[in-house]
């Protein structure tokens, strides 16, 4: 075995799972060139990845019967049972003395509620939890300040906490937000800490571990579109999933700084997993100003550790100009200036590259009835034939160019209903080289509400001759919320703008005509 | 995994519509066979306490404070049982242990596949499960179970490797 026969080894495996690199590919080749022995274990990897397969898809097949089964067994099993807590109270009531008993135990929790609430008195508090994620929505300004602990240690020392800041300025799309990067393996931590300012046509990035700066040029509609990102940033870290609100309890009070914050607690377990999060958050309840924000996380059994821990949570408060400045600090080196900075690019779903193929989704949107609109590309990098042919005769509400990998249709992640988004044409842009395909899935059956979802994956097919096989399911977020036609004139036909030569969309797709669009695809599929 | 929609059905069910369940069982078996399937390795252990699962929501459904959380419900009811099952086995081979055991006769392909898959650790199946038959992406395994994208890869990587290597030993025919 060679050296570097290890490394090998894991490219074959992400080879089969289709997320290995170009670069990674030919090495791998050339490895396997020399190797017989990696040749060998590729072999013996791709029959068990075949015989996998086979055996899953067997599974697979019989599922509809199986599901028949049990619902044959439920028609015929015997009623629901009662509730306990109705159990229980009907045992209470069957004895003189448990009645007495539970008497007792009511008016003792009645006193209880009264101390911690201190209501009664008709001034009730008038901020509760579910409150807090509206007051933040309507923030023009939002600034949360504290520190992130990784609970990871660096060659037996403890890794210090992280500072966090987040300025937000939403009235006006900028921004100057901490950003830390973490390496880590078994012995090492490394970390690198950033700052994002956006503010105007730029966008810089100050490098606090190397010490230096870098300068993008920024449009509108980008700025926009990452101020809206790092507004969901802060209310990922605050609310994570707001189903939690729910779940909310006031469990006592605290006062910091002359203020009376009620303290509000829940505990979240993730579904299918062990990992449960608890969050304790101070509200001041006659403001509904934010005191504090904690977040502990365990995993099964372990001790619970913290994770955000924010001292200040504030909303609307005065902002410094020179909070946004695009000034290089002394002491740092400018690796460029504002004057040679490149445009930064829209991407924000990530590149994906197999080989010679590339797909880029650019941006998701996720309109109100369900469909959902996706900006994408995909071109083969050794291939110099001009794209323009493929689309040609392409319709309104048909079928999809055949670009080299085509995103055929859609599947919610984390959904467990059987639904599919299959793919339509609705535009194409231009900008430079690039031609960019707009494309509509319109859900088959029920679909996901936003939040019970993680995202999509991809389907993709490949439409040149190629080695793959197939395209590797990849994925892009719930995409931008699409819910009035002035959202869809902001995002989507901003998107569009933003990506063609001409910086506007084109005329026939509005709203309304894409709705009409999805319906029309919406009804052969109804029974 | 909030699920809105299961809101109404489930008010449904503790009423004692048993055609509401229906829709449950619809749109939940799957997931929750797979995750029986993770666990277990075995289809017909996983139909099995599938079936139990989904006959067990029936039946304590009115049990079911948060209406909206059946999902992760009824998966934490198809968890237990089969770490119920996982530990019985447990036991008997424990009590089966300085007993002979006879060798097998020769099975087929399939048949070793199935013993191998079974053989291997909970924390290599239940990946290997997800990406194979649930087709979801390192990615995807990742962020259900968390862990890190890296070691997802990792575990894929490694139950495909004691996949080719108890096969490689000829399967249970020979133990």
């Amino acid at each position: 075995m060679r050296d570097d026969c290890h490394r090998i080894r894991g490219y074959i495996s992400d080879q089969m799972s289709g997320m290995l690199s170009e670069a990674d590919a030919q090495a791998l080749r050339a490895h396997l060139e020399v190797c017989a022995d990696c040749r060998k274990y590729a072999e013996a990897q791709g029959q068990v990845d075949v015989s996998l397969t086979e055996h899953f898809a067997r599974i697979d097949a019989g599922m509809a019967a199986r599901q028949a089964r049990v619902l044959r067994a439920v028609a015929s099993s015997g009623p629901t049972r009662e509730a306990n807590i109705l159990m229980i109270w009907r045992r209470i009531m069957e004895n003189r003395l448990s009645k007495i008993a539970a008497a007792v135990a009511i008016v003792a929790l009645g006193i209880g509620m009264f101390q911690l609430t201190g209501s009664f008195d008709g001034s009730s508090p008038a901020y509760g939890m579910s409150d807090v994620p509206g007051l933040f929505r309507q923030a023009r300004v939002i600034h949360l300040q504290g520190w992130l602990h990784y609970n990871l240690t660096d060659q037996g020392k403890k890794v210090p906490k992280m500072p966090v800041e987040r300025w937000i300025d939403q009235e006006n799309n900028r921004f100057r937000v901490t950003q830390t990067t973490v390496y880590a393996d078994d012995k090492r931590v490394t970390f690198t800490q950033r700052e994002i300012i956006v503010n105007g046509e730029y966008k810089m990035v100050l490098n606090h571990t190397d010490k230096d700066a870098f300068f993008y040029r920024i449009g509108d509609y980008q700025r926009m579109l990452e101020t809206y990102y790092r507004v969901e940033d802060v209310f990922g870290r605050l609310f994570g999933n707001i189903e939690q609100f729910a779940n909310f309890k006031k469990t006592g009070e605290e006062r910091i700084d002359g203020v009376t914050y009620d303290i509000w607690e829940c505990e979240v377990r993730e579904t299918g997993s062990d990992h449960t999060s608890r969050y304790r958050y101070w509200l001041a309840p006659q403001t509904g100003q934010s005191g504090r924000f904690r977040e502990w996380y365990k995993n099964g059994n372990e001790p619970w550790r913290l994770g955000n821990d924010y001292e200040k949570i504030e909303r609307d408060v005065p902002v410094e100009e020179s909070l946004f400045a695009l000034d290089v600090p002394g002491g740092y080196e400018a690796r460029n200036t504002r004057e040679t900075a490149e445009p930064s690019e829209l991407n924000e779903q990530g590149y994906i590259g197999r080989g010679s193929l590339v797909l880029d989704p650019y941006i998701s949107f996720a309109l109100c009835d369900g469909s959902v609109i996706l900006g994408w590309r995909s071109v083969d990098r050794e291939s110099e034939a001009s794209q323009e042919a493929l689309f040609e005769g392409l319709a309104w509400g048909g079928r999809l160019p055949r670009l080299p990998v085509e995103v055929y249709a859609l599947k919610p992640i984390g959904w467990t209903g059987e639904t599919t988004y299959p793919g339509s044409h609705l535009a194409y842009t231009r900008k430079g080289e690039t031609l960019i395909e707009w494309s509509l899935y319109v859900p088959d059956g029920p679909a996901p509400g936003r939040r019970e979802i993680l995202g999509y994956d991809l389907l993709g097919k490949i439409n040149v001759p190629s080695d793959m096989g197939s395209w590797p399911v990849t994925d892009v977020d719930c995409g931008i919320p699409v819910e009035t036609s002035e959202d869809f004139a902001k995002w989507v036909v901003g998107a569009m703008a933003e990506l063609s030569d001409d910086g506007a969309a084109p005329a026939h797709v509005t709203y309304e005509n894409v709705l009409a669009l999805a319906e029309q695809i919406r009804s052969p599929m109804r029974p | 995994m909030n699920d809105a929609v299961d809101d109404n059905v489930v008010q449904a069910c503790q009423q004692g519509d048993r055609a509401a369940y229906a829709k449950l069982v619809e749109r939940h078996y799957r997931h929750v066979f797979a995750v029986c399937l993770g666990m277990l390795g075995n289809v017909h252990d996983a139909e099995d306490m599938a079936q139990e699962a989904m006959l067990k929501g029936w039946a304590s459904i009115r049990r079911l404070a948060k209406r909206g959380r059946f999902e992760p419900w009824i998966l934490k009811i198809a968890k237990n049982l089969c770490l119920d099952l996982l530990r019985k086995r447990k036991r008997l081979r424990a009590r089966a242990a300085g007993h002979r055991v006879e060798p097998r006769g020769r099975t087929n392909g399939k048949d070793d596949l199935e013993w191998a898959i079974r053989e291997l650790p909970l924390e290599l199946r239940v990946p290997l499960t997800m990406h194979y038959f649930e087709q979801k992406n390192a990615r995807n395994i990742a962020r259900r179970l968390n862990i890190s994208h890296s070691l997802a890869c990792q575990r894929i990587r490694a139950a495909r490797d004691e996949l080719y290597a108890l096969l490689s030993k000829g399967g249970p025919h020979e133990r």
